[in-house]
């Protein structure tokens, strides 16, 4: 696990990291999807959390959930497309796990895509996402702090 | 492919930068209406044209120490949100539409708003 400006970052995760969004590849070839620690940094502590249903279609980077804390409304996109095979339903009633465990118990999503390979190339994974998380830190002056 | 109409929001923005505390609600529920997928308007005459004044809404906090009304407005920017302004309300703030900001949408009158909040599924008033 990397931690740029306190902020975790696990290199073998994939990510956007303008749109704040990661994508983990799981063993049966699905794809679970969430936000960044930095992201729920940004966003301050998170009160809703409104994810699309299973078995709805959801394209690479457009919506697949809304969230809003006291400074931040907006939708979350989806870091890999496809049909949504699973959801968080945790996060109705306990939207806080979002901030509390970004990359684990507040998993967003699982997405079940015909092309998982070609779409994971437009992410960053390992270390070529660390530096550009570095990067994108110090440009924006910002981090987990 | 979705047949589902896209529902919409419409909101009638017609407080000011003289009322700081009253902006925050009426672009942060656009916001979220745009992120809920829904068309989201907002429709700004009287004082609530002074809010599109170029560089105005970054001179006004929502209160001391706060976030900036332009805070907010970009937010329902980047979120998609649609601004439109009223032609009398603008002449009513003296203003002229070369003083907004170049992200409006366009001009509105009261024929076609009509015709808007009556396609609307919710309208809002500020």
């Amino acid at each position: 696990m990397a931690r740029i400006n306190h902020c975790d970052i696990p290199e073998d995760y994939y990510y956007n990291v303008d749109k704040h969004v990661w994508a983990r590849v799981e063993p049966d070839g699905t794809v679970t999807i969430g936000i960044t620690d930095l992201a729920q940094h940004l966003a301050g502590q998170i009160f809703y959390a409104k994810i699309k249903p299973v078995g709805q279609r959801v394209e690479q980077f457009r919506s697949v959930a809304t969230i809003e804390s006291g400074q931040f409304v907006g939708f979350v996109p989806a870091c890999v497309g496809g049909e949504i095979v699973m959801i968080n339903e945790q996060l109705r009633t306990h939207p806080i796990l979002l901030n509390q465990d970004p990359y684990d118990k507040g998993w967003i999503a699982r997405i079940k895509s015909t092309d998982p390979e070609i779409q994971l190339r437009h992410l960053l994974t390992g270390q070529a996402a660390v530096e550009a998380y570095r990067e994108k830190m110090q440009r924006e002056n910002i981090g987990c702090t | 492919m979705s047949l589902e109409r896209q529902k919409k929001l419409v909101i009638l923005q017609t407080s000011g930068l003289d009322t700081p505390f009253r902006l925050p609600s009426p672009f942060f529920i656009a916001t979220a209406a745009a992120a809920m997928e829904m068309e989201a308007i907002m429709v700004f005459t009287a004082k609530g044209c002074g809010i599109l004044k170029k560089g105005e809404a970054a001179k006004v906090l929502i209160k001391k120490g706060g976030k900036s009304i332009a805070y907010f407005l970009n937010l329902a920017l980047d979120a998609g949100v649609k601004f439109y302004y009223c032609q009398p309300g603008l002449e009513l703030m003296d203003m002229s539409a070369d003083e907004l900001i170049k992200e409006v949408d366009g001009v509105i009158g009261a024929a076609a708003f009509v015709d808007m909040v009556q396609e609307a599924d919710i309208v809002l008033t500020f």
